[in-house]
């Protein structure tokens, strides 16, 4: 669904990704983990096309983004850390403004229940967007992918600064997203949630991916130190090793 | 896409409270500035019916008298103020309503409002194409600076880039829904003041009113569009909605305010015009060139002996005096063309540098064609006072060739009476038609035109550029 190859974006003699190689399949979550600046928010960026990458390709539904940008947006549903809304707007009025931007029109009972499936009562759902919580945007987002029927989630440390309730509501959401057949790339500096709900857990340091870990056979603290072990240039393989045994 | 994005632009105006606000003083002023303009014409038109009334009277009831006397006793052209003066009055308060029609001199316009309004003259020019031409650019801008600022600083430029919304289809929505929100308000404004001030106060006199309306209607129209698409454009080449508020409010006051009135004064001042004590000495020398060119004096002796067949004057049947008071009347008229084509000349310089300046501010290309098709700029002045110039010759005539053909052996001492006077014809006056005046308005609407085009690609481009910038 989401793939890249040998995607590279330098910007003024800084190679901010060098070559990655990624493949996010239908009901996979995978979770780039990585200091700021190792190029994780610039994938997702070339993901949507904000960005022209400087050598490779970024290839959403079989589709180059460098060609067909805005086709593949019609696969895509983008949740940043901060889900910006129109303040003016309720949620449901928000929600319904970004589905009509797709082309999607919605009757205002569909509208609230797929709020309500992203996790958003209805009494909620019809106040404006002015008084939410990060918590509450994050469910808007994801309710717009819903509706959307995206066919990947692209998601820029989307779990920064929730509180735990709220974080794990939304990894909740995600992971039925998953469940559903969506490919999800996720951006985060928070390992123990990337090994909760993620498939796989890439690891980024200075654009390059330097690790591309099987979340299924490593637990939270193992994930942890290869991830500090990579930080520090230390040998990773002595953690491997022992997470096999 | 285009009319979900100008939907919600639309909601978002209308449940802003600074919108509402700014809305409502900007209603009340136009509101305001429409009914003291209105009250300001029907004052006009009370005092110039009262003053035609009272000038058709002591003119017939002046008792009997030489009609050369009569000549200089004289009346009144008065300017018929057409409604559309309510709207925009030009220069009218400047340029005068009357003109006395005496013999042997073309006075200039009299009566002029500017001299009656005192201190307060200066600030006295509250009027709707005013409030329409200098504060709805203010009220635009400050409903819109935030149009594409706000979106980077909020975020949602990134939501909407990434539902594949495209730069195009951004600012065609966000220029339908200022369109529509800021339509909503000044158009029906527009509407209403163009409409309470044709149908109250003034004269029906502008042969195309319709037009003229029609015209109003789309230059301001025009103006909104290029106005709205700057303010959209200058607000997405800002990365915060404080900087493009600083930019657009700094672009108002040096372009929609002080630019104007710099670049009439420069004009005013690199092509100052004669005062009018210079204006009167050049009339009196006009008048009385006739008696220092004896060339010319002896040549109408020579034409008027030969037309009648006599040898000497004595020998005319007619009123020799009135004769040569007629032909130094005529000797009189290319010199006076002469005195206001220069003075003309003058004004059309100082258009010149006013029509040059309107390439940095279409306030200024407004305001001439607005001004123009309301009837009450120097065009249209100049067409009424060339008017006014022949009826004053052909009275003048009138009562010369009475005085020639009828004073008999009564000479001077001869006198005509009210049935004569009677005869003499009020000054009748319809302005000419927009069409007819069309060249004088081509560059001012050509350069509206340009503006909004301008603020249309200048806007495309700059949302293009935002777009780009949003993963930087």
């Amino acid at each position: 669904m989401l793939e890249a190859k040998q995607l590279t974006k330098t910007f003024d003699n800084v190679t901010a990704l060098d070559r990655l190689d990624l493949r996010v399949e239908a009901g996979e979550i995978i979770c780039l983990l990585g200091a700021n600046g190792a190029g994780k928010t610039t994938t997702i960026n070339l993901f949507l096309g904000f960005l022209e990458p400087t050598a490779g390709n970024a290839f959403v539904n079989g589709l180059n983004v460098r060609n067909a940008a805005l086709e593949t947006k019609k696969y895509l549903a983008y949740i940043p850390e901060q889900v910006a809304l129109y303040p003016q707007l309720s949620g449901i009025e928000n929600l319904n403004y970004f589905l009509r931007l797709a082309g999607i029109r919605k009757s205002r009972s569909d509208l609230i229940a797929v709020l309500i499936e992203a996790g958003l009562d209805e009494t909620s759902a019809t106040r404006r967007a002015s008084s939410y919580s990060k918590g509450m945007r994050q469910k808007i987002g994801i309710a717009i992918a819903l509706a959307k029927n995206a066919k990947a989630l692209l998601l820029d440390e989307p779990l920064s600064g929730l509180d735990p309730s709220a974080a794990n509501t939304l990894c909740k959401s995600l992971l039925q997203l998953r469940d559903d057949g969506h490919a999800i790339l996720m951006a985060t500096h928070d390992v123990f949630r990337a090994k909760e709900i993620g498939t796989r857990i890439g690891i980024m340091k200075a654009g390059k991916l330097v690790d591309d870990l099987d979340a299924s056979l490593l637990d939270a603290r193992e994930i942890e130190q290869i991830y500090l072990a990579h930080m520090h240039d230390s040998n990773v393989t002595d953690i491997r090793s022992g997470a096999a045994a | 896409m285009i009319g979900a994005i100008a939907q919600r632009e639309i909601v978002s105006f209308l449940r802003s409270s600074v919108f509402v606000s700014i809305a409502a003083a900007f209603v009340v002023l136009l509101t305001a500035a429409a009914f003291l303009s209105v009250e300001r014409v029907k004052t006009f038109e009370r005092e110039r019916t009262a003053a035609e009334q009272v000038d058709r009277y002591v003119w017939d009831s002046q008792g009997e008298r030489n009609p050369h006397s009569a000549a200089h006793f004289a009346r009144y052209a008065f300017k018929p103020i057409p409604k559309f003066v309510a709207f925009d009055p030009g220069i009218t308060d400047y340029a005068g309503i009357a003109l006395w029609m005496e013999a042997h001199y073309q006075n200039p316009a009299v009566f002029r409002r500017a001299e009656d309004l005192g201190d307060a003259g200066h600030i006295a020019n509250l009027s709707p194409a005013w409030v329409l031409q200098v504060i709805a650019p203010l009220f635009v801008f400050l409903v819109l600076f935030g149009a594409l600022a706000g979106e980077r600083e909020s975020g949602t430029l990134r939501q909407l880039s990434a539902m594949g919304v495209t730069a195009r289809t951004l600012f065609s929505g966000k220029l339908l829904g200022a369109g529509v929100g800021l339509g909503a308000i000044i158009i029906p404004a527009l509407v209403f003041v163009l409409f309470f001030a044709g149908h109250t106060g003034g004269d029906d006199i502008l042969p195309d009113k319709s037009i003229r309306l029609i015209g109003l209607v789309l230059s301001y129209v025009l103006y909104f569009v290029s106005v709205s698409a700057i303010a959209i454009g200058v607000s997405a080449l800002m990365a915060e909605k404080r900087a493009a508020l600083i930019a657009l409010v700094a672009l108002w006051a040096g372009s929609f305010v002080v630019t104007p009135r710099i670049t009439a004064d420069i004009a005013s001042t690199v092509y100052a015009g004669p005062d009018s004590a210079t204006i009167s000495r050049a009339l009196d020398g006009a008048s009385n060139a006739f008696y220092q060119d004896s060339e010319y004096r002896a040549e109408i002796d020579r034409v008027i002996l030969k037309e009648y067949g006599v040898e000497s004057k004595d020998e005319l049947p007619i009123e020799y005096g009135a004769y040569s008071l007629q032909k130094s009347e005529e000797h009189a008229h290319p010199l006076f063309e002469k005195i206001y084509a220069n003075l003309n000349a003058v004004h059309k310089k100082q258009e010149g540098v006013l029509r040059a300046a309107s390439l940095i501010s279409p306030t200024i290309a407004l305001n001439a064609l607005s001004a123009g098709l309301a009837g009450s700029d120097r065009v249209h002045h100049q067409k009424f006072v060339e008017g006014a110039e022949v009826h004053r010759r052909k009275i003048v005539k009138q009562l010369n060739e009475d005085y020639m053909y009828n004073a008999g052996e009564a000479g001077y001492g001869y006198a005509a009476g009210e049935a004569f006077w009677k005869t003499i014809e009020d000054f009748s006056y319809i302005p000419p038609t927009f069409l007819s005046l069309f060249s004088s308005y081509a560059f001012g609407i050509i350069v509206l035109f340009a503006y909004a085009v301008f603020g249309i690609f200048f806007a495309m481009w700059a949302v293009r550029r935002a777009q780009k910038r949003i993963a930087k």
